[in-house]
């Protein structure tokens, strides 16, 4: 299974690598889909883990004995609808259909559809499609 | 002949010009015919809102004291022209940012001081007798500016190929990115809003016709870079997959960044989105069945991107009727299709035309000459054994 979480690591956490010990000790792959960390600062890093769902709940559990605060993330694709002139170079690349032209023209994102490959993200002419890590 | 510039133009200005949009007469044509409906309508608009490569802005600065005369000259770290008089420029749409690469260019330049937003100049001279400033840095509004023109060699394509990609890898090009084994097709028109697509022979459209450019009253400066007119053989609607093009010319300081955007294409590069707007007179009956052409009676023909030769090869002819339901089909599936120009914008602005048309306040310039028909598009001299 995957699951995607949120990494906040407290000031006196920042020192200690933790992360590279999912792989080792827990059978966990993880991507690092975000990451913001200076040493001895406060940080956060958001991650995809990979691994059987037993690995998962325990490499979690071994991230928040460490003291790290740990949430699920809702990585979701963030529209300006403001900013878009429904021009559809986005609607090239969304194999599932969340992003259409509808019959008047307009450019609608359907999020329920949307499964955040993020194909659209770096198309979009203005720039107009980013990704939400937040958790 | 039916109706003259000048009988038209003195129906607008009397207020009782009927102005129809190009989707509109094409309803209106199915439904009466073109005989039944000549009389029902004097005037039609055509709009696109596409990405145009070939466009930019001439831009006068006024003189420091002491003057300068700007050899290298930035705007937003986006160099631009050094080659004119001592404070004139030129800002191409397609030229990136020497700090942020293809995010930011010249398009954005554009935008940005079409919005209102100051732009920083830096400039720097070698210094003469008559200049002997050596540098400049100053931040300037549009406002501030003396002129700023928007003049883009080459717009309004009459039509355009669409794209797709037959190669084992996804690639950004200029249509958009192509997914490999043609699981995509890219296209970019406004169909049967787009101007020349449907006055093909363009009788109502010359230097000197009287456009919607990005919100001004601009004008048609003359042919477009690349103006093709070779007609193939047996293509409905008389244009084949490129044809005529215009340049454009429009005072940026009555323009409005909603209709003029700074675009980056991914992998290729900076380009410009920009709005057009024409109102063509309904001169006959023959044009009337032009401008009457409806999406499917419009064709293109999709292309394979994969081929980093310039003569690609053609997989399809299709009609925009087509390509706007979303799927066609190709080499015997069903694949997906998407424009890259805004059919929202170009309705909006068509029907902006339509309003300042039926106000009086957009009346129809005849044109002062006409394009040479015959006008061929040549490759590069030696192109294909160039090292």
């Amino acid at each position: 299974m995957k699951r995607k979480v949120k990494l906040i690591f407290p000031t006196d956490r920042t020192q200690k690598p933790v992360v590279a010990r999912l792989s080792r000790d827990f059978n966990v792959d993880f991507s690092i889909l975000n990451a913001q960390i200076t040493n001895g600062m406060h940080g956060d890093m958001s991650l995809e883990l990979i691994g059987n769902a037993g690995d998962i709940a325990r490499s979690i559990e071994f991230l928040r004995d460490e003291g790290l605060h740990v949430s699920d993330i809702s990585r979701h694709i963030v529209w300006d609808a403001q900013k878009c002139t429904a021009c559809g170079c986005c609607t090239a690349v969304c194999s599932t259909g969340a992003l259409s032209i509808n019959e008047n023209a307009e450019l609608t994102f359907d999020s329920e559809r949307c499964v955040v490959c993020e194909q659209c993200v770096g198309v979009c002419p203005l720039n107009t499609l980013s990704v939400n890590y937040e958790a | 002949m039916l109706r003259t510039f000048d009988e038209v133009n003195e129906k607008i200005r009397a207020g009782r010009a009927v102005v129809m949009t190009a989707e509109e007469v094409v309803k209106l044509v199915q439904e009466e015919g073109v005989k039944a409906a000549l009389p029902k309508v004097d005037v039609v608009t055509c709009a696109t809102f596409g990405a145009m490569c070939s466009s930019g802005a001439f831009v006068n600065f006024g003189h420091a004291d002491p003057p300068i005369r700007m050899g290298k000259i930035w705007l937003n770290d986006v160099e631009v022209y050094g080659g004119l008089a001592a404070v004139d420029t030129y800002v191409g749409a397609t030229q990136p940012s020497e700090k942020k690469g293809i995010a930011y260019g010249g398009a954005h330049v554009i935008e940005d001081l079409i919005a209102g937003k100051p732009v920083h100049l830096r400039a720097e001279s070698g210094g003469t007798d008559c200049y002997p400033r050596t540098e400049v840095e100053t931040d300037l509004t549009l406002d501030e500016l003396n002129q700023a023109y928007l003049y883009n060699p080459r717009n309004c394509y009459q039509n355009y190929s669409a794209a797709t990609n037959a190669s084992d890898k996804t690639i950004h090009t200029y249509m958009g990115t192509l997914l490999p084994g043609c699981a995509n097709v890219t296209y970019s028109t406004s169909g049967e809003l787009s101007p020349l697509l449907k006055d093909p022979n363009m009788r109502t459209i010359g230097m000197g016709t009287r456009i919607f450019l990005a919100g001004a009253q601009g004008y048609v400066a003359w042919e477009g870079t690349q103006f093709n007119r070779g007609h193939e053989e047996g293509y409905e609607g008389g244009v084949n997959d490129s044809g005529a093009t215009l340049a454009l010319i429009g005072d940026m300081k009555q323009m409005n960044a909603r209709y003029l955007r700074g675009a980056s294409m991914k992998g290729y590069g900076v380009t410009m989105y920009v709005g057009v707007g024409f109102a063509m007179p309904v001169l006959d009956e023959d044009l009337l069945h032009d401008l009457a052409r409806p999406n499917s009676q419009l064709y293109t023909c999709v292309y394979d991107y994969s081929s980093g030769s310039r003569k690609k090869p053609m997989l399809r002819r299709v009609s925009y009727a087509e390509l706007r339901s979303g799927k066609i089909e190709l080499n015997g599936r069903m694949v997906n299709t998407a424009p890259l120009s805004s059919l929202l914008f170009a309705r909006e602005i068509a029907a902006i035309v339509k309003e300042s048309v039926s106000r009086g306040e957009f009346l129809l310039q005849e044109p002062i000459a006409r394009f040479d028909p015959a006008t061929p598009f040549k490759p590069l001299k030696g192109g294909a054994v160039l090292k």
